[in-house]
């Protein structure tokens, strides 16, 4: 309410020094000669002249010239100045003035945001604990941290913030300090490993998976240390031994554990699968560059080439490798991987022959 | 609540803009003084406006306020105040509202300072005024608002391209703004000109004064955006015929055709159609100017056609001011009234050869600039046309008007005596001569246009002097009367003797600089040398660096003449964080007499360093000569004849004081 009454107030000063020539101005006393404007200015030019003959900057001949053509339009100039007309009526100028209005208001309805208050970054963090402006806390606990880099409790405050926010680089970055200021646990080294998957697009890196497999020595029995153990393995095309670790689990796993339906989710998938992209990669995928995607999907494709390489048998993976170089237009590394997959089931008719039918498809010689 | 006080600021302005354009007209249509001053009002009110909702805006980038879109898009709170400043018109939408501030302030003031024009014209112009500055208000509220608001605010904003964070580039488009703009009066001028049927002396002296600064304005911004590429783009080049810098370039040389018609108008009653068209096609090159830059049809027609709501709107304005005041010329011109006639070889006759040959001069860089445009939006391939199309079009084209310059302010207004032209300056043809001969026997064996182009410079250095020297008489009377004679000179005359000077400064520099520019090009481990011109640079050292937002390698150049150490230079590569961009900072050693300019490249495979290093002759004269241009630009602009021309000024506006 307050700043419509401050915008009433802007409007109606802007009217009010719009119109105050129409109230102040009388008629002038004589009619403005135009060609008076121009008298002035050839006076001046004929002083000039005089100017510049007393310097000897100019020669006497040239300056009766100049002085004579000067004179002529002086003379020129003396026409009667034409009559002046009374002031117009002052209720056309105030009726104008409803244009500055008329424009204004609907442009501010369209553009404007009235209800929206200012937010200048350092009123917002000081204000931050009463405000409930949990971004703004963020950054004030990021600040204190910069200055105090052993406060744990800092860090503490931040790694489940920076989770839920889903900027997991900083929350591993958070996950590894709190290791290094309150000492080594199970939970900790299992949510600093979570932290550093998720941080990698749900791959486990090697030095995640050293940092599992040291919770798990802290504590055997911890869910997510093992999930993620085996999943390392899985990844690593580990098969047989993924396999045993999730079996393992899954004994353990009572039945209505929340992390159950993932688990046998992961189980399910096929073993030489490429890691299964989390919500965080799919986002990230949609709002990349077109190039970054190609980017992803080609070192997607690489992945499960490695897979091939490790452990060949598995028909339908050949097949999308195949599919895939095809359709990013790697003719060469298509047929390579055709020439692989063939040799590979040099004895398996029925293999063969659904490599021969995608090559046709793919059109690969 | 401050920044929807600006936004409503602005929009306000956009009412009273309206206002401006039409009651003013209306009332110097009825010859109604109340109407028509109150279009002096509305010009101080939109001013007034467009000023508080720009500090509003600068505010919230000094606060860092990430409500504002715009700020969060271009700002960053570890950002110095400085970048936070210049980062309101680093970007599109506030560099918009700069454009409409600067053009307000131009309007205002004509409404302030305007008291020697007749009333009839003031308002008019004014009301013209007010229509581009409708139109442009509109741009900005309904196309690229910098008041939109975020909902709910992010914490941080993205920042400014680090290679905008620069001092030169922070207020190089304030300047080439108020070039740009300062041309919308010289064309509210043409417009209530022509409106009125009368084109007269009062409005020649009136149009010059704006005009004048529109010039200097122009020189100046140009020059700082020269400027800017030579040093931080790191390729040791100062002028790239690019279509941004040609987009600046060509009001350029249409205002300096303009500026030296309108004198004709002035003092001779003569040009006055051309100098009305000129003054129009003046301001339709710097709209086309805001256009191309604007409108992101120089980075690709086709992205121009996806996302063209910008794009469009200012090629409506475009469209509507130039064919609009060009249909209005077409109709109104021939009702003004032909002035003085001249002989061809006279004062009158020089300036309309110089005014031809900018006016074909600035065609060949449009043709330039926009031919690759138009080719590429009928589907053509996408060419670039290079440096090599303007050395041989402008090139040739200016060639014979720099020849001209110091012959013009020698002729006679009227009927010049050509006899008289050579006895006062053979003196000056024959030292330029004699210096073009010595710069041929240094440079017997090329380039060839070296002794031509040197001659050419001192020539018009030596011209400059020898018009000084004759107005003062130096030497045909005693030296007191000479300088007697100079205090006495009018200052615009110091100012035409000073900008021809400054312009034979920036021929030798870029004579200089284009046929003896030292480039090498090699691989340095550190410890090793290579010549470069006279000098001897040692590449020292490499370190580590890191900046607030960025991290990089700064490598240390000794540099030697002959034996003497003369200086340790610093080039950088910086990579920006968050963007990744990298930067180079070059290494410069700046002398009167030439640069040392020095990039550290990448690594080779062998463990060396690929180093860009030129010695670059006589660059500074470049800047120095447009220094001098904009500094007489400025005396010119003191002299106390455009304070002139109001009838009784003095007793008028004291009755109206007294009131």
């Amino acid at each position: 309410m307050m700043i419509w009454i401050v915008f009433a107030i802007m409007t109606a000063a802007v009217i009010a020094v719009l119109l105050s020539p129409v109230v102040k101005a009388r008629p002038l006393a004589q009619g403005q000669d135009r060609n008076a404007f121009d008298r002035a200015i050839f006076r001046d030019q004929l002083a000039e002249l005089d100017r510049d003959v007393e310097r000897g900057a100019i020669a006497p001949a040239e300056a009766d010239a100049a002085r004579n053509e000067i004179s002529r339009r002086l003379i020129a100039a003396t026409a009667p100045p034409h009559a002046s007309r009374p002031l117009g009526t002052p209720s056309m100028a105030l009726l104008a003035a409803l244009i500055v209005p008329a424009v204004a208001l609907p442009l501010y309805l369209k553009a404007g945001s009235p209800q929206l208050p200012d937010m200048p970054l350092s009123t917002r963090l000081e204000n931050a604990t009463e405000t409930g402006d949990y971004e703004a806390m963020i950054v004030r606990v990021e600040k204190h941290l910069a200055q105090n880099q052993d406060d744990v409790e800092g860090w503490k405050v931040l790694a489940p913030a920076y989770r839920r926010a889903m900027r997991w680089a900083d929350a591993a970055e958070a996950e590894r300090n709190i290791l290094r200021l309150s000492g080594p646990t199970a939970n900790g080294l299992a949510d600093y490993g979570e932290a550093m998957v998720m941080a990698n697009q749900g791959t486990v890196s090697a030095e995640a998976h050293e940092v599992f497999r040291k919770a798990l020595g802290l504590d055997a029995k911890l869910p997510k240390a093992r999930f993620y153990a085996a999943l390392a393995l899985k990844q690593e095309g580990k098969s047989a031994e993924a396999k045993a670790a999730f079996e393992a689990f899954l004994a353990d796993t009572p039945a209505d554990a929340p992390w159950r339906d993932m688990l046998l989710a992961e189980m399910n998938d096929a073993v030489a699968r490429p890691p299964a992209l989390d919500q965080q990669t799919m986002k990230d995928a949609a709002s990349m560059s077109p190039e970054d995607q190609q980017a992803m999907i080609r070192s997607m494709v690489d992945g499960l080439e490695e897979k091939l390489k490790a452990n060949g048998d598995d028909l339908q993976g050949w097949l999308r490798l195949i599919r895939a170089r095809g359709v990013l237009g790697d003719a060469g590394k298509a047929k390579l991987a055709y020439d692989t997959a063939k040799s590979q089931f040099k004895d398996n008719p029925e293999a063969l022959a659904a490599l021969d039918g995608l090559a046709q498809e793919m059109k690969i010689p | 609540m401050i920044a929807e006080f600006g936004h409503f600021a602005l929009i306000l302005a956009t009412g009273v803009a309206l206002y401006q354009f039409l009651v003013p007209l209306v009332g110097a249509h009825r010859g109604d003084t109340a109407l028509m001053r109150t279009g002096i009002s509305a010009a101080v009110l939109q001013l007034a406006l467009i000023a508080v909702s720009f500090v509003v805006l600068t505010h919230a980038y000094i606060v860092s306020d990430f409500s504002v879109q715009n700020v969060y898009e271009n700002s960053h709170s570890a950002k110095p105040l400085i970048y936070k400043i210049s980062g309101v018109w680093g970007n599109h939408e506030g560099s918009m509202l700069l454009w409409v501030l600067i053009l307000a302030i131009y309007g205002g003031a004509v409404a302030l300072f305007g008291r020697n024009l007749p009333l009839e014209l003031r308002s008019r112009v004014l009301a013209i005024q007010g229509a581009i500055g409708l139109a442009f208000l509109l741009f900005i509220v309904l196309t690229s608002n910098p008041f939109q608001r975020l909902d709910p605010p992010p914490i941080e904003g993205n920042g400014l391209n680090p290679i905008l964070q620069d001092p030169a580039l922070a207020f190089h488009p304030p300047f080439l703004y108020a070039g740009y703009v300062g041309l919308s009066i010289a064309f509210a001028f043409a417009v209530a000109a022509l409106i009125e049927g009368r084109v007269d002396a009062a409005w020649a002296r009136w149009v010059r004064p704006w005009t004048l600064a529109a010039w200097m304005f122009l020189t100046i911004g140009i020059a700082m955006g020269s400027w800017w590429a030579y040093y931080e783009l790191g390729w040791g080049g100062w002028w790239f015929w690019d279509p941004v810098e040609n987009a600046s370039f060509m009001p350029w040389l249409v205002s300096t055709a303009l500026l030296h018609s309108a004198i004709v108008v002035e003092k001779r009653n003569a040009l006055k159609i051309w100098t009305v068209l000129l003054s129009i096609l003046a301001f339709s090159l710097s709209l086309m100017g805001t256009f191309l830059v604007r409108s992101g049809v120089l980075t690709s027609v086709h992205a121009f056609a996806v996302d063209p709501e910008r794009g469009l709107f200012i090629l409506i304005i475009l469209c509507l001011f130039i064919g609009g005041s060009l249909a209005l010329f077409a109709w109104r011109a021939p009702m003004l009234k032909a002035g003085g006639l001249f002989a061809p070889v006279s004062r009158e006759g020089g300036l309309v050869l110089n005014n031809l040959l900018l006016c074909v001069a600035c065609l060949a860089v449009f043709i330039g600039t926009l031919y690759p445009l138009a080719l590429e939006t009928f589907d053509g391939p996408k060419i670039s046309v290079g440096p090599p199309f303007f050395n041989l079009t402008f090139g040739p084209i200016i060639m014979p008007l720099l020849l001209l310059v110091p012959v013009g302010p020698f002729l006679a207004w009227k009927r010049g005596d050509m006899a008289a032209v050579w006895r006062r300056l053979w003196k000056s043809l024959a030292v330029a001569v004699v210096i073009g001969l010595i710069v041929l026997a240094v440079n017997i064996r090329g380039p060839w246009l070296a002794p031509v182009g040197m001659a050419m410079a001192a020539w018009l250095v030596l011209g400059a002097i020898a018009d000084l020297a004759a107005r003062i008489g130096l030497f045909k009377v005693p030296l007191s009367s000479s300088w007697h004679r100079f205090t006495g000179l009018p200052r615009s005359a110091i100012g035409g003797i000073l900008a021809h000077g400054g312009l034979g400064l920036m021929i030798a520099g870029i004579i200089a600089i284009s046929l003896w520019k030292v480039e090498v090009i090699v691989a340095l481990k550190t410890g090793e040398s290579a010549d470069v011109g006279a000098y001897t640079v040692t590449f020292l050292s490499e370190t580590p660096l890191s900046g607030p937002n960025y991290t990089g390698r700064a490598g240390r150049f000794l540099v030697k003449e002959g034996d003497r150490e003369i200086t340790t230079l610093v080039s950088e590569k910086r990579n920006f964080q968050p963007s990744g961009m990298p930067t180079t900072e070059v290494g410069l050693l700046q002398t009167l007499l030439g640069d040392v300019y020095v990039v550290m490249g990448d690594e080779t495979t062998d463990g060396a360093r690929a180093m860009r290093m030129y010695y670059n002759p006589l660059v500074n004269f470049i800047w120095l000569g447009a220094f001098i241009m904009f500094c007489g630009g400025l005396l010119s602009l003191t002299d106390r004849r455009y304070r002139v021309g109001a009838p009784k000024r003095a007793i008028s506006a004291q009755a109206v004081a007294a009131e």
